[in-house]
């Protein structure tokens, strides 16, 4: 009875990171609530690396341990749907997948373009953004729209990579203002990135937003909480996860599932995004 | 925070260096000299034993002070395990936390309910099996189960030793303790109070209480009932509490107080998705559906959360009175949903009195709170078997080199 009723997900990344991703446990906390409805659970395990994570679950199949598998974070190239096809265990991406692939996608293309208009329309110019590991397609999916939207309004952005911590997003934003020509606004592809680039950049001696503008992804309580509280991108995790428990709950049953979308993100404007500053507009002129 | 390790009652000085280790995260033999007061000697011999024990690890050298660089000691993090859980009426939560006292495994599972003790410890045996096995540990590298209770609440639990049954369902060393006082333990272990000498951990699940912790260790009274945080009267004469006094702050403006407020109010109840009658849902379902519909805006659910807070505000303001708190964490399930309401407020009643020359508190937002009690009630195991304290210690297991006093297990 116990072991039969649970889904697995697997998060691989150092544990010490766990507990600092409300986005994680607000992804769970909605997809637990509507398994529960149906007597079932989220087994989660937090792995330090991609072996220990495929071992994960050989030992899940080998032993009966969960009913299906929630992928999150695919990489490019990811071996795993195969490896979880392999093993019999059925499996709901949270993100891009193979054609095929039960797939809950968020739709990043119509995010990015969100978020660079809000910034366009406040003035910007010279943007930057630094994304998650590059290894994710979610990163690539979003690098590839933003080039393709700063070509197309004739700006340019600096891109860099970090790794979703807080100690690349204090690095990151550092490197990027200590630039000859540095941007006067940054896009972060997660909360924690930018909670620390909102702190560099005070350290720093610039006033937010009248020096530079940010813009996080994955609105948290963090966020909000930031001071100022953070302009993000809007999606709702909660509901994120209950449309990922949806597709576990059909596909357990044996029913086709559909790839289905997230609505597409819009701009919760707060107190981090503003027109650039003088040094930025006489840069302009 | 040396300071603190130092002035810590612990049961063998092989306890202290432990605790001196985990609390610095690394450090070297030298900053263990300072941080225990031992001698080199000492310090070296005590070393050697943990590290032939596997519970610590050479991590490469500090930077260069000048002198010949200093190697580091860290915790050997996949050395040893503990099982911790959170019985809730409504939830049962499961985790198993590394040395460290970071999760590494989390399950929720149907709570308790009206369900008989026997039918439930007997779950619980069964669900933690499962769970260590789902993670591949093996058995003997688990010290003990920490287990939680919401307090004085679960009157069909009154009576029944627990403890005693739990050892002999699952072989594994128990621990128990109140859900505020294993989050601010858990709290305490993540490093969440900082170097403070006094601090507090809000626990708010679907009551409110509080854990305090003192000089790195936890008060809990003699009786156990240190840090009653929901039954601080707000209102002299408020509404009539469970516990038969008028105005507590748990009955006033708890969760389930605007869980109610929530539910009568028919268009709010409407506009934020309640359901009602038979289809109606747990509170701890409805205060998250209420908190979710204030983040997104919702003016009639922020209100009714913020109303809330500055009756949660006012008894913390008693509470650091009282105490004279350096740092007070939001932390617990209902935290983790509406914290981002909460903390303003609850800073702002704080905070709001300048003529008052009282020091500043921190005030801040848990980064595990919606899991805090079930870490926390494996932390307490990691305390008890790893670097027990004087008072209070229990069962030493085979990590204990040396010789401590045994006390009973309670129950």
């Amino acid at each position: 009875m116990g072991a039969t009723s649970a889904v697995g997900l697997v998060l691989a990344r150092p544990p010490r990171l766990l507990g600092a991703e409300p986005f994680f446990m607000e992804f769970i906390a909605g997809i637990e609530e509507r398994l529960a409805e149906h007597g079932r659970s989220v087994l989660l395990h937090i792995v330090a690396n991609h072996s220990a994570e495929i071992a994960a679950y050989r030992r899940w199949a080998q032993q009966q341990l969960v009913d299906a598998v929630v992928l999150v974070n695919p990489t490019v190239d990811d071996t795993r749907p195969a490896i979880l096809g392999e093993l019999g265990l059925p499996v709901v991406v949270a993100g891009e997948a193979a054609a095929g692939t039960p797939a809950v996608r968020r739709d990043d293309v119509g995010s990015v373009r969100a978020a660079l208009a809000h910034l366009l329309d406040l003035g910007h110019r010279r943007i930057a953004r630094v994304s998650g590991p590059e290894t994710l397609r979610h990163t690539r999916t979003r690098t590839a729209a933003l080039l393709k939207a700063v070509r197309s309004a004739g700006v340019t952005a600096e891109l860099v990579a970090g790794d979703y911590s807080e100690e690349s997003g204090a690095k990151l934003t550092t490197v990027l203002l200590g630039r000859p020509e540095p941007p006067s606004a940054i896009i972060y592809d997660n909360d924690l990135m930018a909670l620390a680039g909102l702190n560099a950049a005070k350290e720093l001696g610039l006033e937010i937003p009248r020096d530079l503008s940010l813009i996080a992804w994955d609105d948290s309580s963090l966020c909000r909480l930031a001071s100022p509280p953070l302009t993000t991108m809007s999606l709702d995790v909660h509901l994120f996860g209950d449309l990922v428990a949806e597709s576990v709950l059909r596909l357990i049953e044996g029913q086709p599932v559909a790839q289905r979308w997230c609505a597409t993100e819009s701009v919760v404007a707060r107190g981090t995004t503003a027109a650039p500053g003088p040094q930025h507009r006489t840069h302009l002129t | 925070m040396s300071g603190q390790v130092a002035s810590k009652p612990h049961a063998s000085s092989k306890a202290a260096v432990l605790d001196a280790i985990r609390a610095a995260g690394t450090i070297s033999r030298v900053g263990l000299i300072n941080a225990t007061g031992f001698t080199a000697p000492t310090i070296s011999n005590l070393v050697r034993k943990l590290i032939n024990e596997g519970l610590v690890v050479e991590t490469g050298r500090a930077e260069s002070t000048g002198g010949k660089r200093r190697i580091l000691l860290q915790l050997n993090h996949a050395a040893r395990y503990a099982v911790g859980v959170h019985l809730d009426d409504g939830v049962l939560t499961y985790v198993l936390t590394n040395l460290a006292g970071v999760a590494v495994a989390r399950i929720a599972r149907p709570g308790a309910g009206a369900e008989e003790p026997p039918g439930v410890v007997a779950r619980i045996a069964a669900e933690i099996a499962t769970l260590i096995e789902s993670v591949g540990v093996e058995r003997a590298r688990v010290l003990g189960l920490g287990l939680v209770l919401p307090g004085p609440s679960m009157r069909q639990w009154e009576g029944f030793p627990l403890g005693p049954e739990l050892e002999r369902a699952t072989t594994l060393p128990v621990v128990l303790d109140n859900d505020a006082t294993a989050a601010a333990l858990g709290e305490h272990w993540a490093g969440g109070f900082g170097a403070a000498s006094a601090a507090a951990a809000l626990y708010m699940g679907s009551g409110i209480g509080a854990g305090l912790v003192l000089n790195g260790i936890t008060y809990r009274g003699p009786r156990g009932n240190a840090g009653e945080l929901g039954h601080i009267c707000v209102h002299a004469d408020g509404p009539r509490c469970w516990c038969g006094a008028r105005g507590c702050v748990e009955a006033v403006a708890g969760p389930a107080a605007v869980v109610t407020a929530g539910r009568a109010d028919a268009s709010l109840a409407r506009a934020v998705g309640l359901r009602g009658g038979a289809e109606q849902s747990s509170v701890a379902t409805d205060f998250a559906t209420i908190s979710r519909a204030a983040r997104r805006g919702e003016p009639r659910a922020l209100a009714l959360l913020e109303s809330s807070a500055r009756y949660v505000g006012t008894a913390t303001r008693t509470l650091v009175n009282i105490m004279d708190l350096e740092v007070v964490v939001l932390t617990g399930p209902s935290f983790a949903v509406a914290g981002s309401v909460y903390l303003p407020v609850v800073r702002q009643e704080l905070h709001g009195f300048p003529a008052r020359s009282a020091p500043t508190v921190d005030v801040r937002l848990s980064r595990s709170a919606a899991t805090a009690c079930a870490i926390g009630a494996a932390t307490l195991v990691l305390e008890s078997e790893l670097v027990p304290l004087r008072q209070g210690l229990r069962l030493p297991g085979p990590l204990d080199s040396e010789p401590v006093p045994v006390t009973e297990p309670a129950g």
